[in-house]
């Protein structure tokens, strides 16, 4: 499903490489877990497997596609195909929380269906909100204002965003770095959950290592934008989670 | 002889009291309504089209550096300049206001939009982005959303702006306020002048009322569509002028100074500058006591209350309208000029320093009011030192705005470039006229370029950073 391969990425033309010749594959449906500390690269990781950056050498493909050197509309389909959710506020707050959540589907609209679903949506759009809106527990924030989410509100709407999308690759770049443990938990919870019963690969950066062992199917440390190791985790830790039923 | 206090004090008696008959101050919602309909209607387009461009700028579509020059450029024309070559093409009137104020503000705003769309957050956009929205779908869910309150407020100032923009190309023939206002005063008719001043500052504070309004509720917006529609239309050009308009034009091609016109050029530069130096430092000086006093969060209500509607009142009074009372007072020459651009400017920065000041962090201020600091010292070590960097950015802003301002004030008696430019255009001498003009705008964009500088090294996002 995804593969990297051997790339070199840096923040700007002229800067210092972030990530160093890093190779990695991942396969349909798996669940894969990067950790490391700030610095390490994770970010910039995901922000080059969605073409926000510049590959300097080395290729990376979704899904049979080449990123590498992609632009304009080519890139924007690639793109349909990669959710992402980020650790910053990324929803648009003055928009209704439908709004945000079928933002999503922005790749498949045409413009002008994009305009007309802002003046006057459908109640068959709206139904399609409420359901990934369901998924998450938030139905009935459907019309609630942006701007009233909590923190863990924001993320569940970020993530049935993600789920109107249809992505084959869900990118999570530290979904609970800003949240309390049991907020975290459920989160995860509801992330994995997801990727298991629609099929998609889930790749996460985390900074907790019992959070990543205790719910993915394999972890990768990065450190100083390298990979350091890639396991499959032999045992789960339930007592060091204080999530769900804790 | 006469003291000069005596002086001063017989000067004023011409100017008070303000001519009060109801005949004169009733018929005076005629050139009133004028005013505001140039305002209104030329604000319409330019909020519809600045907002076009802004967005294309935002998204970044093709051709979006370009058009962001393009704007930078067009927006150093003064506003009276642009209205002096609209007379030249569609002759005098509303139309004349509408068409130079639309050019003027669409740039203006067109500019401002852009930068604000420029410095929007970035997560939002990232992803709308990846999901595979197109530049448009980025800019109706992302840009707009994220940035609609500033763009109600910037556009309630500009709109502000516009109505003192609307007076003052009146003073070219433009009609309105302005043209009765520039005809009391050719007549010496300074009774009548001060009415319209006055009728001036409260038309501003009630624009004031509405911006406030506007911001809270912003279908109140609408109002502004229907009544600036509806001012277009009545006051569209009957005639355009094509053919007289480009002949015109094309006659005053190439741009041409006589060898005694091209040796005062330094010394008519050197007063345009030392007006827009010397009237934004005086502003400076005295802005700043200003604005601490008239910040609520410093100094009491019964002192920041009067001295917030004093600084509204030196805002409201435009430039060349300062000009024109300071002439009536025998000031004139580059002096005038800087008094002019100075008193305006005491007005906006006294009120930009105060609301820098109120805008300040609380936190590192409850720190030192914490340690028992008195009220003095909290203002000198806590706030001044924090809303230093916005202050000191204002501040450049209102220097290149007065590079622009004292080539109007200029026209009326100050001197400088826009006194050259001023004569020529009486004159008919089109080729000095087109030359001056030219020398203007290359001033205020250096002007802009310099600032531009400053101000991204200061950590100001704009789109060609």
């Amino acid at each position: 499903m995804l593969t990297v391969h051997e790339v070199v990425v840096a923040q700007s033309a002229r800067a210092a490489a972030v990530l160093e010749r890093i190779s990695l594959n991942v396969k349909r449906g798996e669940k894969v877990a990067i950790l490391g500390p700030s610095g390490a690269g994770k970010t910039t990781l995901f922000r080059a497997i969605s073409g926000f950056l510049p590959i300097r050498s080395g290729t990376i493909t979704v899904n049979g596609t080449t990123v590498n050197g992609l632009r304009g509309k080519r890139l924007r389909t690639l793109r349909q195909n990669i959710g992402m959710i980020s650790q910053r506020h990324d929803l648009v707050d003055r928009l209704r929380v439908y709004e945000n959540v079928m933002a999503g589907a922005l790749g498949r609209w045409s413009t002008l269906h994009a305009l007309r679903f802002l003046v006057h949506p459908l109640k068959s759009e709206l139904e399609e909100a409420e359901q990934a809106l369901d998924k998450v527990g938030l139905a009935r924030k459907l019309l609630a204002r942006t701007s009233e989410l909590s923190g863990g509100e924001h993320q569940r709407v970020a993530i049935a965003r993600a789920l109107v999308q249809q992505p084959l690759v869900l990118l999570a770049d530290e979904p609970v770095a800003s949240l309390d443990p049991v907020l975290s938990g459920q989160i995860l919870d509801l992330l994995c959950g997801l990727a298991h019963d629609n099929g998609f690969t889930l790749i996460c950066s985390l900074h907790q290592p019992e959070l990543a062992y205790e719910y993915f199917d394999r972890v990768i440390k990065m450190t100083e934008g390298n990979i350091e190791s890639d396991v499959i985790p032999l045992y789960r830790a339930p007592a060091l989670h204080l999530g769900v039923g804790a | 002889m006469m003291h000069p206090w005596e002086s001063f004090i017989s000067q004023l008696r011409q100017w008070l009291p303000p001519e009060h008959s109801w005949s004169y101050v009733w018929g005076l919602h005629t050139p009133l309504f004028e005013t505001l309909e140039i305002a209104a209607a030329s604000m319409l387009i330019a909020i519809f089209l600045g907002l076009l461009l802004g967005l294309f700028i935002g998204a970044r579509l093709p051709g979006f550096r370009a058009l962001y020059a393009l704007l930078t450029s067009f927006r150093a024309l003064p506003d009276l300049t642009l209205a002096l070559l609209c007379v030249i093409s569609i002759g005098m009137g509303p139309a004349t206001g509408i068409l130079a104020l639309a050019m003027f503000y669409t740039a203006a705003v067109g500019k401002i939009f852009a930068d604000l769309f420029a410095s929007a957050e970035r997560a939002p956009v990232e992803a709308l982005q990846s999901t595979g929205a197109n530049r448009i779908m980025v800019a109706l869910y992302g840009l707009l959303p994220l940035r609609r309150q500033d763009l109600l407020t910037s556009g309630g100032y500009e709109f502000e702006s516009a109505i003192r923009a609307s007076v003052v190309v009146g003073f070219v023939g433009a009609g309105g306020l302005g043209t009765e206002l520039v005809g009391s005063l050719n007549q010496f008719k300074y009774h009548e002048a001060t009415t319209m001043i006055l009728l001036l500052v409260l038309l501003i504070a009630l624009v004031d009322g509405l911006v406030w309004l506007v911001r809270r509720q912003p279908k109140l917006v609408l109002l502004l569509v229907v009544f600036g529609a509806a001012a277009a239309f009545a006051n569209r050009p009957h005639i355009f002028y094509v053919r007289h308009a480009l002949t015109t034009f094309a006659a005053m091609w190439p741009p041409k100074l006589a060898q005694n016109e091209f040796a005062s050029l330094p010394k008519l530069i050197g007063e345009t500058l030392a007006m827009a130096f010397g009237g934004t430092l005086l502003a400076i000086v005295c802005a700043l006591p200003l604005g601490v006093a008239a910040a609520r969060n410093i100094s009491p209500s019964f002192v920041s209350f009067p001295i917030r509607r004093f600084l509204e009142g030196l805002r409201a009074i435009p430039e060349v309208v300062w000009g024109l009372i300071l002439l009536g007072f025998a000031v004139w020459g580059p002096s005038m000029g800087v008094l002019a651009l100075g008193l305006h400017s005491i007005g906006t920065l006294g009120k930009l320093y105060a609301e820098s000041l109120e805008n300040v962090p609380p936190e590192p201020v409850m720190a030192l009011a914490a340690t028992g600091a008195s009220r003095i010292s909290i203002t000198s070590f806590g706030l001044l030192p924090l809303a230093f960097g916005p202050v000191a950015i204002q501040s450049l802003f209102r220097l290149e705005w007065n590079m622009r301002a004292a080539t109007v004030v200029g026209m009326i008696g100050a001197g400088g470039i826009g006194g050259a430019l001023y004569y020529a255009q009486q004159q008919n001498f089109y080729h000095p006229m087109v030359a001056y003009i030219i020398i203007t705008w290359a001033l205020i964009m250096i002007a802009d370029r310099v600032s531009g500088r400053l101000r991204s090294r200061w950590g100001i996002v704009e789109i060609d950073r």
